[in-house]
């Protein structure tokens, strides 16, 4: 079989490819988007620098201000490997009426817009969240433990599918709405102050933080952050895996009955 | 440009305005949703400085109230700036030819770019709950009513400033990258910036963000000046630093502009 035809017999891989071509286009924004990170990260660090230092104290509700660096810098390296790009390429597509063409191919639309959005997210992860990554590993006091790594790889990826089926739902409003861009940041927005993307969770009251843990949101970013850190142990980042699984699978579901529902209301922007 | 001109300019741009409104509700029930998230957001400030002022003692030198009117100072004039220019949008116009039917209009270049057809109607919401929560936050902390002048035009200049500057920060990217994809990114770290007083990121990066990036302009020294922390000369100093950053802006787009070759062919 020539490569040609491989290719051909994998349309899911050939979007794969075009999506990594697309993204590549436009080389100038990873390293202006590697730049906003670290500052981002930079200024968060400074500002609770100010803060410790007029509290006059060394730790928050247990938590170190070099934890706190650490924190951030992985708070940023995690929130560009969950990189929102889903409800942005369905609203395109439904603007465009590409989302109605898209059924004139022998390919299933949601996978088709996931195998576009993932090497947005893949690029992204591989050079921003790295850099950040290695920064909060040579600032860590200590070696973080394999099995520590794989807690948070693992909770890495159901946080991913947490927000590509989030992200998912989003879009499917766009069929309805056309215009999600707002409603798709707001939900953003939540999702960063939710997840620990703001500050770490335990800063929260106490019945706000266990009510969250039962949410989709900590797995996203606190979870992975505070894993690595030792600030949740690991048998209570194992119950966050479950719950969150819990929550993939139902989101899942939800996803499916939705899309099965809105998919016959699809409309042709495009004429 | 003449005196009718700019008074054309600016009944343009009001009708524009005037536009936008009527278009945003006339979907009521999308304008309930729009306005129910945008108010959610709005929120992300006040639990933010809540929870910081709560475990914490805060910012050196400023009180919780003190915080939240410099935060929500912010979160309007980025509001106002989401509503006004769309960066995303316009240099997808500019990439797709969609910009030359605008520039056919006879009014000045500025004027048609603040003018698109396509902004970010849910900022409106933005700009309402933003406006109510500083209102709160103002009624807790003592001022003068000359302060309250003094910051009412010295914010409204720094807006204008603010939104002129990233219009030609917009048109920039476009010549560089022909993309505008990272301005979102540089636009949040600006939010996150303005949120906290700049005193306390130290003198280099306080001048960068008043001069450079000028989110200072448009938040922290109005608020500075309302709370009479400005003597009369920096006073002055800061509404010299806008007029200059907004002059450079609209000279800076008009030259731009002049170079500027459709993406449409």
């Amino acid at each position: 079989m020539s490569m040609k035809t491989k290719t051909m017999s994998n349309p899911y891989l050939t979007l794969f490819s075009i999506g990594i071509k697309d993204t590549l286009a436009y080389k100038a924004n990873f390293i202006l988007s590697l730049f906003s990170s670290l500052a981002q990260a930079g200024l968060m660090i400074l500002i609770w620098t100010a803060i410790y230092h007029f509290t006059n104290t060394t730790s928050l509700v247990g938590i170190t201000l070099s934890s706190m660096y650490i924190y951030f810098f992985l708070v940023y390296a995690f929130r560009s490997v969950i990189n929102m790009n889903l409800p942005e390429v369905m609203q395109q597509d439904v603007q465009s009426g590409s989302v109605a063409a898209a059924y004139t191919r022998p390919l299933k639309y949601p996978l088709q817009v996931f195998f576009n959005s993932i090497p947005d997210d893949m690029l992204y992860a591989l050079i921003i969240t790295l850099p950040l990554l290695v920064i909060a590993v040579l600032l860590s006091p200590q070696p973080v433990s394999s099995f520590t790594a794989l807690l948070v790889v693992v909770e890495l990826a159901i946080g991913y599918s947490l927000v590509s089926l989030i992200g998912f739902m989003i879009g499917m409003l766009a069929i309805k709405m056309v215009n999600i861009y707002g409603i798709a940041n707001s939900m953003w927005s939540i999702m960063l102050l939710l997840g620990g993307g703001v500050m770490p969770l335990a800063l929260f009251p106490n019945a706000i933080t266990h009510i969250l843990m039962f949410t989709p949101f900590p797995i996203m970013l606190y979870t992975p952050a505070a894993t690595f850190l030792g600030i949740v142990s690991s048998s209570e980042a194992i119950n966050s895996i479950i719950i969150s699984a819990v929550w993939v699978v139902a989101l899942a579901i939800i996803s499916a009955a939705a899309w099965k529902f809105v998919r016959k209301r699809i409309t042709s922007a495009g004429g | 440009m003449s005196t009718n001109d700019i008074t054309d300019s600016i009944a343009f741009f009001a009708w524009v305005w005037v536009y936008r409104f009527k278009t945003f509700f006339t979907y009521r029930g999308q304008v309930a949703i729009w306005f129910t998230y945008s108010s959610l957001t709005s929120f992300y400030s006040l639990i933010t400085m809540s929870i910081i002022y709560s475990v914490s003692s805060g910012v050196p030198g400023w009180s919780y109230f003190q915080i939240l009117v410099l935060s929500y100072m912010v979160t309007v004039a980025m509001n106002i700036l989401y509503f006004t220019i769309d960066p995303w949008d316009l240099v997808r116009e500019m990439r797709f030819g969609g910009l030359d039917m605008q520039l056919v209009r006879p009014y000045g270049v500025v004027t048609l770019l603040l003018s698109m057809p396509d902004v970010w109607p849910i900022a409106i919401g933005g700009i309402v709950s933003g406006v109510a929560i500083l209102i709160f936050a103002l009624l807790h902390v003592s001022f003068s009513i000359m302060s309250l002048l003094g910051f009412v035009f010295m914010f409204s200049l720094g807006s204008i400033s603010f939104v002129l500057f990233t219009l030609l920060f917009t048109i920039l990217s476009y010549h560089l990258f022909k993309s505008a994809g990272f301005i979102g990114r540089i636009t949040n770290v600006l939010s996150t910036a303005g949120n906290y007083p700049l005193s306390i990121y130290g003198a280099v990066i306080t001048l960068l963000f008043t001069v450079v990036l000028p989110i200072g302009i448009a938040s922290y020294y109005p608020a500075e000046a309302l709370f009479g922390e400005l003597s009369a000369l920096s006073y002055t100093a800061v509404i010299a630093i806008e007029i200059v950053v907004a002059a450079i802006s609209y000279k800076g787009i008009y030259a731009l502009m002049k170079r500027y070759t459709s993406g449409g062919g």
